[in-house]
């Protein structure tokens, strides 16, 4: 929705306000409701779709490859299509490096390992149906279920393959459940003195400037860095909303972990 | 690997179907409320297709416009993850698919009763998270439901099915694995009559054997029409009670 | 002898000869000397691209060793008339390019300009140009750094500072004095003295995760503070010369 010249000013002049005073009602620290689904794509190894309140909404799959991993030095590939974006509009490069980036990072080989020659390598496809706000923190929500519900196949053949010449072989039907630790990633609007999380796409138009933070293993870790969500009202903001703005993500995010795991 | 009995001696499908026995349908609509006017989600066997129309809505370019009548266009998007195998490139610019999207503009623009909208355009999108063989006949399902959903004034319902020829026998509604084996055609069924909007050739039929082709791919279209419409009338009942409930 | 020779044209018999200007290229001595242990020196040469509207050249000496350099040119076109729906602003794009050896992934590259436009969005005062748009191209010409390929972190504050000096070049309006500061792999460019951050970045993991950011942010200031001192030390020196220039100009 595009919204006029006194529309803005008027939520700008809300959001600033103390408390920030939301146009849905919403606290500074809340999120809005989120549904999500796993499971429902049989021929991936694991996929999830999210469904934010606001219709944004985005679907990931998971797909597994066997590949020999001392050639192969990506374990993880990140692909991202954004309905309504072009392949090469900056939203969408610019997602797609961060994801890449922050996965192959984080995310530990070992844990793809299969044997000594051969790892798994995953394929992680985001498909955005549509999509309102900043859409980093769905699509970064969608991976983490998607990869938390993923069942590889198992390995039913010996682990020690660099002597003898041999394929990895798999059962027939049992699968494993993949243990890894993934990212999560935030986006905080700052407006004035406050920060809001998770802005809509009313408060990203008039935010002052929004910051990207990678929420990992317990805490903050790289990427952070400060995001641009408008063109109107981006201006500078205080060493401290920075440290604020990183103080609310550490105070909620272990709640939102623990959300996307039950 | 052994070869797969595409039809058993005793008339059976790799998947345990009867020659002319439809896979499984289920659809809804409305689905996706926010992102499009009209929505539609449609499995058909293990085909999965989210179709999004908006419209009809001010074309984004002037030169879009028509003054006559509303312009349709159809985007299908083919995800990498679709089939079982993941796909190294996107489907984008793909010839099939831009072939597949003329050929569904074709199908509609003579279904839609575009003169009620002029100078609009309407915007077709599809999503394909996972195909299995008879993708257009699936895809015209979705589009006939998203359009309905939208509430696009249209003549009829176009259900589409696909049905290929093994040996002599018709065998009806294919997937991945018998399309690949026999040569197929998809129709596009307007309504309950036995008008055709949508023939789709591109495997050498014999002549003498497309009528028994066409007589069951038609009646295959007709119980598939049967199908959208129990759904499309549920899903109405469900919506005017909501309506009556709220008075 | 050629034949295009002869046909050549000589123009009017009274023309006169064009003259140019007898100055030369403002020189500077680098700002710091690399007696300070674990500080950067910075060599700045402003105008260099004539058929830019501004432009900016630096050369950053890294702390470590001598070979840690980076050189980059920064070139700013327009404000310049935008075709097509009318804007009440100026538009701002940043482009940049690796002259040389391509080492940095394009997606990389893609997430740097949004983070610069997003930074000097916030600073240029494009109210005052509508209609028109402004144009950065970044030409890094080299960087290394030891062992790595290439460092990001030092490459992305050059930009800052060297576009901050071509937009002065240019006199495109700018609120302040934007200037970067590095500390341990954290990148904040400041305004208003260090009171605001315009732009934050960290992009690795760094040795002081236990570190407070607003310290963090406090070191990255006296960073910020000195590349900024020797940013307007130089325009301040560049100034005083064209004014004596000017002065001995109207003397003749």
């Amino acid at each position: 929705m595009v919204l006029s010249v006194t529309e803005k000013l008027y939520l700008h002049e809300s959001l600033v306000s103390n408390p920030p005073a939301r146009p849905d009602g919403r606290s500074a620290d809340q999120f809005r409701p989120i549904e999500i689904f796993t499971d429902f794509l049989p021929t991936s190894n694991g996929s999830s779709k999210i469904v934010a309140s606001d219709g944004t909404e985005c679907i990931v799959s998971a797909k597994c490859k066997v590949v020999d991993h001392t050639l192969e030095e990506d374990l993880i590939e990140v692909d991202v299509d954004i309905a309504g974006h072009r392949d090469d509009s900056p939203l969408v490069q610019g997602t797609l490096s961060v994801l890449n980036r922050v996965l192959l990072s984080q995310i530990d080989r070992g844990s793809l390992r299969l044997t000594k020659k051969y790892s798994f390598k995953l394929y992680i496809d985001v498909l955005v149906l549509s999509s309102y706000s900043h859409p980093l923190t769905l699509i970064s929500f969608a991976i983490y279920s998607a990869l938390n519900s993923t069942l590889l196949p198992t390995l039913i053949s010996s682990d020690d393959d660099l002597d003898v010449a041999e394929l990895p072989t798999f059962h027939d039907y049992d699968l494993t459940k993949l243990t890894i630790k993934v990212p999560v990633l935030f986006t905080v609007a700052v407006c004035g003195k406050n920060v809001i999380v998770d802005p809509a796409s009313s408060e990203s138009d008039v935010a002052n400037n929004g910051i990207l933070v990678t929420w990992y293993d317990g805490k903050v870790t790289a990427p952070v860095r400060t995001l641009g969500l408008n063109e109107d009202y981006v201006s500078g903001i205080t060493p401290q909303s920075l440290a604020d703005g990183l103080k609310l993500i550490e105070d909620i995010a272990p709640k939102v972990v623990k959300a996307l795991d039950s | 690997m052994s070869r797969l009995e595409i039809y058993s001696p005793e008339g059976l499908r790799v998947d345990g179907r009867r020659w002319n026995e439809l896979r499984r349908l289920e659809c809804s609509i409305n689905t996706h409320t926010s992102a499009s006017d009209g929505s539609s989600y449609l499995e058909q066997g293990n085909n999965k297709i989210i179709t999004l129309v908006n419209g009809p809505q001010e074309p984004k370019l002037r030169s879009q416009m028509s003054i006559q009548k509303a312009t349709i266009s159809v985007a299908i998007n083919i995800t990498r993850f679709s089939k079982m195998e993941r796909s190294k490139t996107s489907h984008r610019n793909e010839r099939r698919v831009l072939e597949m999207q003329t050929a569904l503009v074709r199908t509609f623009e003579k279904n839609v009763q575009l003169h009620l909208y002029p100078r609009t355009q309407i915007d077709i999108q599809i999503h394909v998270l996972q195909q299995d063989g008879g993708l257009m006949g699936s895809l015209i399902n979705g589009i006939t439901l998203a359009l309905i959903d939208a509430g696009i004034a249209m003549y009829d319902y176009i259900s589409g099915v696909s049905v290929g020829l093994y040996d002599t026998t018709p065998l009806l509604d294919l997937n991945s694995v018998e399309e690949s084996s026999m040569s197929s055609v998809t129709l596009g069924v307007v309504g309950k009559s036995e008008k055709l909007s949508l023939l789709l050739v591109e495997d050498k039929i014999p002549l003498d054997r497309m009528e028994s082709v066409l007589a069951i791919g038609i009646a295959g279209s007709h119980r598939i029409r049967e199908l959208m419409d129990r759904e499309l009338r549920k899903h109405g009942r469900k919506r005017l009670s909501n309506v009556s409930s709220n008075n | 002898m050629n034949i295009s020779d002869r046909r050549r044209i000589l123009g009017p018999s009274n023309a006169k000869l064009l003259t140019f200007d007898k100055s030369g290229p403002v020189e500077i001595e680098p700002i710091s000397s690399s007696s300070v242990p674990n500080s950067t020196s910075m060599y700045i040469e402003n105008g260099l691209i004539c058929n830019a509207n501004g432009s900016s050249y630096l050369e950053v000496t890294g702390s470590t060793s001598e070979a840690d350099r980076t050189l980059m040119l920064t070139s700013v076109y327009g404000p310049r008339p935008s075709r097509g729906a009318f804007n009440a602003k100026a538009t701002l794009s940043v482009q940049f390019k690796e002259v040389t050896l391509e080492k940095i992934p394009a997606g990389e590259l893609k997430e740097l300009c949004n983070f610069l436009s997003n930074v000097f969005n916030a600073v240029i005062n494009l109210e005052r140009y509508p209609k028109s748009g402004i144009d950065v191209f970044l030409s890094l010409i080299h960087s290394s750094n030891g062992s790595q390929l290439y460092e990001l972190e030092s490459i992305i504050s050059t930009c800052v500072n060297g576009i901050t000096l071509a937009l002065i070049d240019a006199g495109i309006e700018i609120f302040d004095t934007v200037s970067a500061g590095i500390y341990e792999k954290h990148i904040v460019a400041f305004v208003k003295n260090g009171t605001e951050i315009v732009g934050f970045w960290k992009g690795k993991d760094s040795a002081s995760e236990s570190e407070d950011i607003l310290s963090i942010i406090e070191q990255c200031k006296l960073d910020y503070l000195k590349n900024r001192k020797a940013m307007v030390e130089y325009l301040v020196r560049c100034n005083d010369k064209e004014d004596h220039l000017q002065h001995e100009v109207t003397k003749q």
